[in-house]
């Protein structure tokens, strides 16, 4: 799918584009730093334990949805769904916890077992029905909001019962628990992506859909377990994000939470992936959220008008586009 | 679509193949025409369970005017998807220029046709900025998103600089006499969306401009061979539909007397296609079936206001409505790619 | 060459845009005339009783906003467009709606926008069929365009928490700016206590927390602002924002916000108690519970719920009755109809620490 209409290729003699080609690589890495070094002198409070912190936490949050996203994309396939999955298993987590009672691990369980249930069904529909993944994921998405707004009843359930902030979001040196949570989740994807045979097929199939099944990988359930992947991801961010302002999350709202499609699709996008699939390096994602949290969190410090932070967030998409245009018409 | 030739069958078993064919037939009607029939049913229901409020004219125009608005972007908007170019910038372009326009209009109290012209280049600027990006080689759905993204801020930004509580209330006469103006008795918009789709469906099956479209869409590198100017198109495509769509928000902003940032109503085009049936790939799709569509989701939502269904039901309906459409069209598909 | 093409068909474009500048008109101003006819009532009559009212209101208690007479002049038949009926709150002015109107003997008839404001005008259409005599609705966004709908049919629009506007002089509920101030100052009572204490000496600052897309949203916010920043003698350095169209959400932003100031105490209210209070939950986890105070806007189950387990810088929240509230705006239409007075709905109901038990049990423990 998704043809481009390209104005031919850009001629460079071989040093240049090893050059033009590392920098666009690692320019990211470069980003980030001079984004820090910036805020650092202008933010106030920026370089200081605290808000290195708030900065890991913020990121965190996205990151982990990221990464399970960075995955589906890899495979080919682009889950907008990411918002119903999260609705799903945070009205899942707040009901079972303080309405019905249930102890802490089998609320844990459940609502991550909501989250894979809602990525077998985009599978499901994906992989069965033959439907593109962007299409399906945006039909499933309406079904999953159903759901939660069904649970809910449209209302924010707040959690008076103890435990559940106290065990999940707890500190280790200070540091949340959401932070070692990703770098985790970053670090098995690593492995999984680099180093297994289930990653080699996952590039494969997002590289060359009929390539890949003409060579024996099992294209299909490759798809299908990208998609639980990214739904997993949604539903454990959302796990996270209850237990930490012990309320469900809000959802419904059209731009609203940290880990709406233009972040993920702009971190992505900032990591250097191509959107058709099969190219992109996981631990590059990272340093993309990292870039958007930093930018987000020196502008909320600076005070900056609504207006001026959304056109800088604006602007860092069209630049990620441009960086992935160019990237990708260089190489 | 491949019929062709059927292939040739041993006497003995063309009694059986040719009942055999029969029955597919019927499924590929059904299927062709699944959304037509699935309008008509919904229709009956609606006027089964609700007959004294659902079988009156009003009703009917207010389906066809909530269509409207929508319609008309929807008609430019397959366009658009049948070319190749996905555009998700809907919702905040018809924002943007509503917004623009309530300045220029109602704040700083200008000339009408002034408000209209600027908002007009300001919505040709967005539709020559998604193109140019495209040009680029960014694929169309992302260049639009980032597009939308600095659409919705400039919105805000209006807001922030002519200090708004979030939107800007639009009752500066003759606005409303125009949106709400009315043609043989009705509200002009109604008029004008089927206007414009007839206008599209002419441009699309009967002009070569429409044939270089699907052709475009069907397959960008032989369509490129057989020398049809892929950016000149796509550039055209996308103006038109950023000045139609804000429009658009003009329209709808003169209706309810405020314009603000995101229209709702807009942002559904993406999937009012889809659940037409166009594909997201372009090259195929027919503009009168995402007529049907829209005036199928514009009679459930009037239909499940006036049984007064709650809103989850009402969501999950529209849900499982949506899940569905796109499963038959792929078994259409499917069938006829066999 | 290309290019020259370019600049041409936007010569082109622009031409074309100013020959429909010089080519309009500026028409005359539309002046709405028609309102509805108030018919004077002749007869002798019996009202209803206040305390029958409240009785019947129980546990609510609500104070009767006109004194209604026990037989109408005519069958009215009243309308409301419920924003989204699936919602607790907007669930509440329903029943209330409903029972109002069966105590008063008059029809009523409703519409559910389901969440989606931009439908209203198009609900209003076919809710008109039940040929009503007054109509109402809650849309913050669409509310004069349904007003002046209503005046071309000839029947007077009352909406909730918005105007005053030309097409709708009758203003009912809540206004968002009141609601705002009467926030305001329940957080002033409550930061000056604090500032006898371990507040004594510390710089004080205000965050606003809203979402700017939505425009009840901004003036809620925005009015507890001004108030709050006029009363405590803030400059504008003082008053910080964080809002949700940014795309981050409510908790990072608060955070961010009070770690840009670290000897800072804050005050916040938020635009719904939701808002406040997971930010105000995020604040704890990271250890800064002392230097917060919040108030917010709304008090339904939730917030109460909250409330109850004495979080030491939540200081309450404004209840906005919505029982309360639907039931008055079918005497508010009552009265209109019959052309009698009526008072202002009023939000007082300011709940704190120290009367929350009282209140949840009146609310949610009686049944």
């Amino acid at each position: 799918m998704l043809e481009r209409i390209t104005q031919g290729e850009v001629a460079l003699s071989g040093r240049r584009r090893a050059q033009l080609l590392f920098l666009m690589d690692n320019g990211i890495y470069v980003v980030t730093i001079l984004l820090f070094v910036l805020f650092a002198f202008l933010a106030p409070h920026f370089f200081t334990p605290r808000n290195l912190v708030n900065i890991l936490i913020s990121a965190s949050l996205a990151g982990i949805v990221t990464a399970g996203y960075t995955v589906a994309i890899l495979a080919g396939q682009i889950d907008t769904s990411t918002q119903g999955v999260l609705a799903i298993a945070t009205v899942a987590t707040a009901l079972l916890f303080q309405e019905a009672g249930f102890s802490l691990p089998l609320t844990v369980i459940l609502a991550l077992t909501a989250g894979i249930a809602a990525g077998l069904f985009n599978g499901v529909i994906v992989v069965n029905g033959k439907i593109v993944a962007f299409v399906a994921t945006l039909a499933t998405q309406g079904v999953m909001l159903a759901i939660a707004l069904f649970l809910s009843g449209g209302q924010t359930i707040t959690i008076t019962r103890a435990g559940l902030q106290e065990a999940v979001f707890v500190r280790m040196f200070g540091i949340p628990s959401s932070v070692w949570i990703m770098f985790f989740c970053y670090l098995l994807g690593w492995i999984m992506l680099t180093q297994t045979k289930l990653g080699a097929h996952i590039y494969a199939t997002g590289a060359d859909y009929r390539a890949a099944r003409l060579s024996g990988v099992p294209v299909d359930r490759v798809i299908r377990i990208a998609l639980v992947i990214s739904a997993l991801t949604a539903a454990l961010t959302a796990i996270l994000v209850t237990a930490r302002s012990k309320q469900s999350a809000l959802f419904g709202l059209a731009i609203a939470g940290s880990v709406d499609f233009v972040t993920a699709l702009t971190a992505v996008l900032l990591g250097g992936f191509s959107l058709f699939g099969g190219v992109g390096r996981i631990e590059r994602n990272l340093v993309a959220v990292l870039f958007l949290t930093i930018l987000g969190n020196g502008l909320q410090l600076m005070n900056v008008p609504t207006g001026i932070v959304l056109v800088v967030r604006g602007f860092a998409l069209v630049s990620a586009v441009i960086l992935s245009v160019l990237r990708a018409r260089v190489a | 679509m491949a019929s062709g030739v059927p292939p040739q069958q041993p006497a003995s078993q063309l009694g059986a193949s040719n009942r055999k064919l029969a029955s597919a037939q019927v499924v590929q009607f059904l299927l062709d025409n699944g959304l037509f029939i699935a309008f008509v049913l919904e229709v009956a229901l609606f006027a089964f369970a609700a007959p004294n409020l659902f079988l009156k004219s009003r009703t009917v125009e207010a389906i066809l005017r909530l269509s409207g608005p929508a319609g008309i972007v929807l008609a430019s908007y397959t366009i658009t998807l049948i070319s190749g170019q996905i555009d998700l910038s809907t919702a905040q372009v018809g924002g943007m220029a509503s917004l623009m326009f309530a300045a220029v209009f109602q704040l700083l109290e200008w000339p009408l046709g002034i408000a209209l012209a600027l908002t007009v280049v300001l919505t040709i600027a967005v539709g020559l900025l998604s193109s140019w990006l495209i040009q680029q080689g960014i694929p169309s759905f992302v260049s639009t998103l980032a597009v939308g993204v600095v659409s919705g801020g400039i919105g805000f930004l209006i807001i922030n600089l002519t200090n708004q509580p979030g939107m800007i209330r639009l009752v500066r006469p003759p606005l409303r006499d125009i949106a709400n103006f009315e043609v043989i008795g009705v509200p002009f918009v109604i008029p004008l969306m089927f206007l414009a789709y007839i206008v599209g469906w002419v441009l699309l099956n009967h002009t070569k401009f429409g044939a270089h479209i699907y052709a475009l869409g069907g397959n960008p590198s032989a369509a490129a061979l057989n020398g049809i100017n892929a950016v000149r198109i796509a550039r055209i495509v996308l103006v038109t539909n950023a000045v139609i769509t804000g429009l658009a928000g003009i329209l709808i902003a003169g209706r309810q007397l405020a314009a603000q940032p995101g229209v709702e109503g807009l942002g559904q085009s993406l999937t009012a296609a889809l659940f037409a049936g166009v594909a997201l790939s372009g090259g195929s799709g027919k503009i009168e079936r995402t007529l049907i569509g829209l005036l199928f989701l514009s009679t459930l939502t009037i239909g499940l206001g006036i049984l007064n269904v709650s809103a989850p039901l009402r969501q999950l309906i529209n849900g499982l409505a949506f899940v569905f459409a796109i499963l038959l069209d792929s078994i259409r598909q499917q069938l006829a790619s066999r | 060459m290309k290019r020259s093409r370019f600049v041409f068909e936007i010569c082109v474009m622009a031409f074309l845009g100013l020959l429909l500048a010089a080519c309009q008109t500026q028409t005359t101003v539309v002046e709405v005339t028609r309102v509805v006819d108030v018919t004077p009532t002749p007869r002798i009559l019996t009202f209803h009783d206040a305390e029958a009212v409240t009785s019947m209101t129980a546990p609510h208690q609500c104070k009767p906003l006109a004194s209604l007479p026990t037989e109408f002049s005519q069958p009215w038949r009243l309308g409301f467009i419920n924003p989204n009926l699936a919602h607790p709150f907007f669930g509440e002015w329903s029943g209330a709606m409903k029972d109002a109107a069966a105590f008063y003997g008059v029809e009523f008839f409703e519409s559910d926008a389901a969440g989606e404001y931009s439908t209203e005008p198009d609900l209003l259409e076919t809710l008109l069929l039940n040929d009503l005599s007054i109509v109402g609705a809650h849309g913050p966004n669409v509310y004069e365009g349904l007003a002046l709908r209503a005046l071309d049919e000839g029947i007077q629009f009352i909406g909730i928490d918005n105007g005053p506007s030309e097409y709708t002089p009758i203003v009912y509920g809540i206004p968002d700016g009141i609601a705002g101030d009467r926030g305001a100052e329940l957080l002033i009572e409550g930061v000056r206590k604090r500032q006898q204490e371990d507040w004594a000496g510390r710089e004080l600052f205000f965050i606003e927390l809203t979402h700017g897309g939505i425009p009840a949203c901004v003036t809620r916010t925005g009015s507890a602002a001004s108030t709050f920043q006029e009363a405590m003698e803030l400059d504008d350095d003082h008053v910080l924002m964080a809002d949700l169209t940014t795309g981050r959400s409510a908790e990072d932003m608060v955070n961010d916000t009070i770690t840009a100031h670290p000897d800072g105490v804050f005050a916040m209210i938020p635009c719904w108690d939701g808002l406040g209070i997971g930010p105000y939950n995020a604040v704890t986890e990271a250890g800064n519970e002392a230097d917060i105070m919040l108030v917010t806007l709304g008090g339904d189950e939730p917030p109460a719920k909250f409330l109850k387990t004495r979080p030491q810088g939540y200081y309450g929240f404004i209840e906005f009755q919505p029982y309360c509230e639907g039931w008055g705006w079918v005497e508010v239409a009552l009265a209109t109809l019959e052309g009698l007075p009526f008072e202002t709905y009023q939000v007082r109901k300011a709940i704190t620490q120290e009367t929350i038990d009282q209140r949840y049990a009146e609310l949610y423990e009686s049944q």
